[in-house]
């Protein structure tokens, strides 16, 4: 069972399109010249199923009516004008086949849409779900900035109201102010970012921002159970075509699970790794790796199937839309046990050169 | 009346913003003060001797606060102590006060309670 909280990916390719022009073309020569008795239309569904590929829902219907039209006119361009009764009913055969594919193929989108919004939803309370269990280490970290601007508001006061008054000291600590409050409008609006829904977006992303935008926001989490963290983030890597709030997702819930993984390790032995680096085919290899117990062997085979979980309180959904997430980016997700102690996940990221589909132009985005 | 000796006082808390603006503040009132990022920088700085009261965060990597305690204790140079905390826990506030610190403030706390905190730690 897969759960794929994103885009269908379509592959763009702009000659689809000149092929279905090219192929409506032939069909129109050829049930030009023949004679009425063969349903050349017919043929026409193909080019329906083709413009799939490429057109908008109303695109769709007007490719159906401008098939049924082209089929009407053949008909009177036909040389051979013997309307027989077995010409006219192939017509009228070839039309509802037509309109019998158009409508077919606008119901799957339909469905295929249902489908697709139920996962972004599944994804979102997941990545809500996620969020929760960071509230305490979250309201932490907005409380430390509050609590340096109370501080900082005081010494302010003192240094107004000594004789002569201080304004040196009294600027240095209200511009601490101005920063602690830009620091704590900072967090609120990183977690808000996590916690909207909003339709995926595939854009241009930088690996390394988005994991540094997840260890800025459990750091307190980190700290507060005693986990040093280490990070090694090559400069210079390729940009990945990507929605960065899943990426986020991602990491979150691989920077979780690893928290989870260490709770029975003693406190001193607690780290956290995160690397990225280039992978060997060109894209983009992202390493996170504890220092827990380490993986039982049936573990890594079923740790990203839904519904399997060690937590007690987990659903086990978290690898399995982070499996899901990867691969509908086109990479790859795996887990093993450390050579040494606690437990590896690996995935990797195509870089963004390959292939990028406009998701205005495709009907499988749910944004005809 | 004021005291012709203000006391010496160590701010060590990881947070860079709690620790500069309580640095400030104990400043604004005429207080020597200094703010180290964690329990080894204050240990192996030369203000060790010279500090009358220690304000330390109970949550940092590496040594918390009242780990920091214990170790001066145990080396002989029980500075009095004001912990720090953004995690409020019944169990180490009671753990902390019978281990013989000062007195446990919860994050975010008024000028009135950490200056009463500083002039009951350094009474003695």
């Amino acid at each position: 069972m897969t759960f794929r909280p994103h885009l269908p990916s379509v592959k763009p390719n702009s000659l689809l399109p000149l092929a279905a022009i090219a192929l409506t073309a032939a069909i129109f020569v050829a049930d030009t010249i023949t004679d009425l008795e063969i349903a050349v239309p017919v043929f026409y569904t193909a080019v329906i199923l083709l413009s799939v590929r490429f057109c908008s829902r109303r695109g769709l219907v007007l490719v159906g009516l401008g098939c049924i039209a082209l089929t009407v006119l053949s008909d009177f361009l036909t040389v051979e004008s013997s309307a027989s009764n077995a010409g006219i009913i192939n017509t009228i055969i070839s039309i509802l086949a037509i309109i019998a594919t158009t409508a077919l193929v606008l119901k799957i989108e339909s469905a295929e849409r249902t489908v697709y919004d139920a996962r972004a939803q599944l994804a979102h309370v997941a990545r809500v779900t996620a969020l929760g269990e960071l509230t305490a280490s979250i309201a932490h970290e907005v409380n430390q900035p509050i609590a340096a601007t109370v501080i900082n508001g005081n010494a302010s006061l003192r240094w107004l109201s000594a004789d002569p008054p201080n304004l040196d000291e009294a600027r240095l600590a209200i511009e601490r102010i101005v920063k602690d409050a830009n620091r704590a409008a900072e967090i609120v609006g990183r977690v808000r970012k996590l916690a909207k829904r909003a339709p995926a977006q595939k854009v241009l992303c930088d690996i390394n921002s988005i994991i540094l935008e997840i260890t800025t926001l459990t750091a307190a989490e980190l700290r507060k159970h005693h986990i040093a963290l280490e990070t090694d983030l090559r400069a210079g890597l390729e940009p990945v075509f990507a929605d960065p709030v899943q990426l986020q997702q991602v990491m979150l819930n691989l920077v979780l699970n690893a928290v989870e993984a260490m709770q029975d390790t003693a406190e001193e032995s607690r780290s956290l790794y995160i690397g990225s680096a280039k992978d060997g085919s060109g894209g983009l290899l992202v390493t996170v790796r504890d220092s827990g117990a380490g993986l039982e062997p049936a573990a890594v085979a079923r740790m990203f199937d839904a519904f399997y979980t060690t937590k007690s309180g987990g659903m086990g959904l978290g690898l399995t839309i982070t499996r899901s997430i990867i691969e509908a980016h086109g990479g790859r997700i795996w887990a093993e046990s450390s050579n040494s102690r606690g437990a590896v996940f690996r995935f990797t990221l195509p870089h963004a050169a390959g292939g990028v589909t406009s998701p205005e132009t495709s009907i499988l985005t749910g944004k005809a | 009346m004021m005291t012709t000796i203000k006391p010496s006082i160590a701010i060590v808390d990881d947070d860079e913003s709690v620790r500069e603006a309580t640095t400030g503040l104990l400043r604004s009132l005429g207080y020597i003060a200094k703010g180290f990022a964690s329990a080894d920088e204050f240990l192996k700085s030369n203000r060790l001797r010279i500090t009358t009261c220690l304000i330390a965060d109970m949550h940092m990597p590496g040594t918390s606060g009242l780990a920091l305690f214990g170790q001066l204790r145990a080396a002989r140079n029980p500075i009095p102590t004001i912990l720090i905390t953004a995690y409020p826990d019944e169990d180490i506030r009671a753990r902390a006060l019978s281990a013989g610190v000062s007195n446990y403030l919860v994050k975010p706390f008024s000028e009135k309670e950490l200056l009463d905190s500083i002039a009951t730690a350094t009474r003695h």
